[in-house]
């Protein structure tokens, strides 16, 4: 809607003075000046109000504009620009409540870089660090569905959420991430497993029909308990 | 020394220093300059502007004054300071209209465009006051 039209009832009575000025009526009232200068003042004060008006959308854009930078900012990881775990948090809620609502399935994927310790002590941070975006960026790419996101956990943790997803279909695309961080091929020579950066991946998915019971904590805790079974069980692989 | 030096001109001075919502204003009277630098959103515009308006009718009531120069440099304000804006502005084209010497620079950092677009409001809105939109580049802030 412009400013005109947002003003038209304003111009109307504007438009409406000026036609009984115009009126011969008037035209031999000894105040017809005051009137005249009054709606010339009433037009100047109406082109200020759509002026503030104009001037005050300028500014809201700008803050919301700021605003939604901001909004985005705080969500993504400042080292690997992969949603933190801040979102993983809020988005991970939001996913848990739409699951129990609507009875579909829902996984959860944790993932850790083997032997990332001894990598830093190995290479220097700068390298660790490069290491992490690197692994941050070749997960993000395989969470392909809309809705699934990968998020840093924290450290050398990553987790992937999967809504709609049962825990075969999640354990083709924990194996998919596996594979992808295998084939980055980032030399680490005091890696015990591998002569390359590799992950452990544990994964947990809810049930069907619901237990009403759970809480959302629970299935993280038990993909947390899968991974440091792949640990366990010799790293670089997927558990179940 | 300066103080008294200032003590022996008539007009009202002014200086309200700057807060988190609220500008600096200040009048060098040497210069017969107001500035108002900063961002303008005080709960209270009416009570923030008064002092203002005070100064300036008194300011406006000598026209045999040199040159009076109003630098503003507003780079966020909020609605009530607009309307203020425009009402200060109609005083001072009230005064230059009775003959008084005015200028308004509308300073704003070349990458505000909102600055901008906001002074060039202004400036439309004003039919004879001489209303200057003026650019500084980053560099320039002291």
């Amino acid at each position: 809607m412009s400013a005109e039209d947002l003003f038209q009832k304003e111009l109307d009575i504007l438009a409406e003075a000026r036609q009984q000025i115009k009126n011969n009526t008037y035209s031999e009232n000894p105040l017809l000046p005051e009137y005249q200068a009054m709606t010339k003042h009433y037009k100047k004060l109406l082109n200020q109000a759509k002026r503030l008006v104009t001037m005050s959308d300028r500014m809201q854009k700008d803050l919301n504009e700021l605003n939604h930078r901001l909004e985005k900012l705080s969500s993504l990881d400042g080292l690997t620009g992969i949603p933190n775990r801040r979102w993983f948090d809020l988005t991970y809620a939001t996913e848990w409540k739409r699951a129990q609502r609507n009875e579909t399935p829902l996984s959860v994927i944790m993932m850790d870089i083997d032997y990332f310790k001894r990598f830093n002590d190995t290479y220097g941070h700068a390298a660790g660090d490069n290491c992490l975006q690197q692994v941050a960026q070749a997960l993000s790419s395989g969470a392909k569905r809309s809705m699934e996101f990968v998020a840093r956990y924290g450290g050398e943790e990553f987790v992937a959420v999967l809504p709609g997803t049962d825990l075969k279909g999640g354990q083709i695309v924990a194996e998919t991430m596996r594979d992808l961080v295998e084939k980055l091929k980032i030399p680490h020579l005091k890696s015990e497993v591998s002569d390359h950066v590799t992950i452990s991946v544990g994964i947990a998915s809810l049930k069907l029909p619901l237990n009403r019971d759970i809480k959302s904590q629970t299935l993280i805790n038990a993909a947390d308990n899968m991974l440091y079974k792949a640990k366990d069980n010799g790293r670089n692989r997927v558990c179940p | 020394m300066i103080r008294s030096r200032l003590w022996l001109k008539t007009t009202l001075l002014i200086f309200i220093e700057a807060s988190k919502s609220s500008p600096l204003v200040k009048y060098e009277v040497e210069s017969n300059t107001l500035e108002i630098t900063g961002e303008c959103y005080p709960e209270n515009a009416v009570k923030f502007f008064t002092p203002i308006f005070q100064w300036l009718e008194g300011e406006i009531k000598s026209l045999e004054s040199p040159l009076l120069t109003v630098n503003l440099n507003i780079s966020y304000f909020n609605s009530s300071t607009s309307k203020s804006l425009m009402n200060f502005f109609d005083m001072l084209e009230e005064a230059h209209d009775k003959g008084k010497e005015i200028v308004v620079n509308w300073i704003y950092m070349e990458e505000n465009e909102t600055a901008e677009e906001c002074g060039e409001e202004f400036q439309e809105d004003l039919e004879n006051l001489p209303f200057n939109l003026v650019i500084i580049d980053s560099e320039q802030i002291i």
